[in-house]
């Protein structure tokens, strides 16, 4: 037990969306200045929908739907695509300083990361007679379909690993309020968001609740991260933090609903997390504004907007070759590749 | 591979109808990645790309907004199209280059 990492356990109440995420912020800043220590959050909150930092609510979601059944829209701080949630669902988030976290875990790349969380899923429903399997790159899966998703945010020091658990969720409101392409499910064999996942609940020859999952997940969190949870409460620091983030960003509709109107074409490429959308403006062959958009996965946006910034009044080929140095993830390094090739090939057409 | 043109004509600011008709064709971009290249034209703001043929002929004297155009062909003027009416005139465009 003495070789164990001492991890504050957070089971907090609160259900705004808006502010479950300024919370979220709250947490990853305060990790990266060290003024807390390996924290996990466990939260459940009030049906709603996030959507993914390159996300457009009109283009993922269906808006109206959302506005007319109450369900707030917010977008997260981390990538992906977007996701229903309500009662039936849970979410956590380990946040830790990355460079004690991954020597002691031996993780080399963020991309490990969803393995290594994704084992405490599949014990954990190993516990319930499930047998659940990783779907990379970050999806848990049973008999085929999606149990639990999970997205990570590089920030500075600091690191935030989150994981959305499907314990009972309303797959109908669930497939009512999200928009994403039918074709997205049709090369995995699914007709539409409804069929492509399913419940813990669904699973288990005995009822099952979300509190007896969670139970199990903190366990099974404990014995696969060799960890010592201690139940603990945000700290007047925290609340401070996230009440400002909330007022200053969260609760903005700006956060959510504004869009870019300087790119004015597009192409897009699948890559292994998901699809990207190069949204840009080429005026004399350079590039006069450049944009991400999409429902992969990205941990590091400070590396991909830097990339992007170099970008303005540089050609398609100057770009290319500052691909080849910029930091970013191979599958999305070999996606922004290909697209701007197309572009290169295509000129101003 | 050539990518199909998608083109869209739109107010600048963009009305309702004209974000509705930007949102359908974003999210064919996703249907068909790497198939499909969308550029919008905000009337009034000078054009940076090169439109098709197609669509210079059908906006040379009237100007419809918002209208929209795959691979030149038209398949909306002030209205928003139905998307199972695009997507159709999408995927045969992808079948002619394919074949």
């Amino acid at each position: 037990m003495s070789n164990r990492t001492i991890w504050r356990l957070i089971e907090d109440d609160i259900r705004e969306p808006a502010m479950h995420f300024a919370m979220e912020e709250a947490l990853l800043r305060l990790t990266d200045e060290a003024y807390i220590g390996p924290t996990l959050r466990i939260r459940r909150v009030n049906p709603s929908v996030w959507i993914g930092y390159y996300q457009t609510p009109s283009e993922d979601v269906d808006v109206d739907y959302c506005i007319e059944h109450n369900l707030k829209i917010v977008r997260r701080l981390n990538s992906g695509g977007a996701v229903y949630q309500d009662k039936g669902t849970f979410c956590y988030s380990a946040f830790f300083q990355k460079n004690d976290f991954f020597s002691n875990h031996n993780i080399q790349q963020p991309e490990e990361l969803y393995q290594l969380f994704g084992a405490v899923i599949i014990d954990m429903c190993k516990e319930l007679n499930i047998e659940a399997t990783l779907s990379p790159v970050n999806d848990i899966i049973v008999n085929g379909r999606k149990i639990y998703g999970s997205a990570q945010l590089d920030w500075y020091s600091a690191f935030a690993h989150s994981g959305s658990i499907m314990v009972n969720v309303n797959r109908d409101t669930m497939q009512l309020a999200l928009r994403p392409s039918n074709l997205k499910f049709a090369d995995k064999g699914f007709k539409n968001v409804k069929d492509r996942v399913v419940n813990l609940a669904e699973l288990t020859p005995t009822p099952i609740d979300v509190k007896q999952v969670i139970n199990l997940f903190v366990k099974s969190f404990e014995q696969k991260l060799n960890a010592q949870l201690e139940p603990s409460a945000f700290t007047s620091q925290e609340w401070e933090l996230a009440k400002q983030l909330y007022e200053e960003k969260y609760s903005r509709p700006e956060w959510t609903f504004a869009r870019s109107k300087t790119a004015k074409s597009m192409v897009s490429a699948k890559i292994p997390s998901g699809v990207l959308t190069l949204k840009f403006e080429l005026q004399n062959n350079r590039f006069q504004a450049a944009a991400l958009h999409g429902d992969f996965l990205l941990a590091n946006h400070r590396e991909a907007e830097r990339f992007l910034s170099n970008c303005i009044n540089k050609t398609p080929g100057q770009v290319l070759e500052e691909l080849n140095n910029a930091n970013l993830p191979q599958g999305l390094k070999n996606g922004l590749a290909n697209l701007i090739k197309q572009i290169e090939s295509n000129g101003a057409c | 591979m050539e990518p199909v043109r998608l083109e869209v004509l739109v107010a600048s600011p963009p009305t309702k109808k004209c974000n509705a008709i930007i949102s359908m064709f974003e999210k064919f971009l996703t249907e068909f990645p790497g198939q499909l290249k969308l550029d919008i034209y905000y009337a009034g703001e000078p054009m940076t790309v090169t439109p098709t043929e197609g669509f210079r002929k059908e906006t040379g004297k009237v100007r419809k907004i918002p209208s929209a155009y795959v691979n030149g062909k038209n398949v909306a003027s002030k209205e928003v199209p139905e998307e199972e009416k695009v997507r159709k005139l999408i995927i045969e465009e992808l079948s002619n280059i394919n074949q």
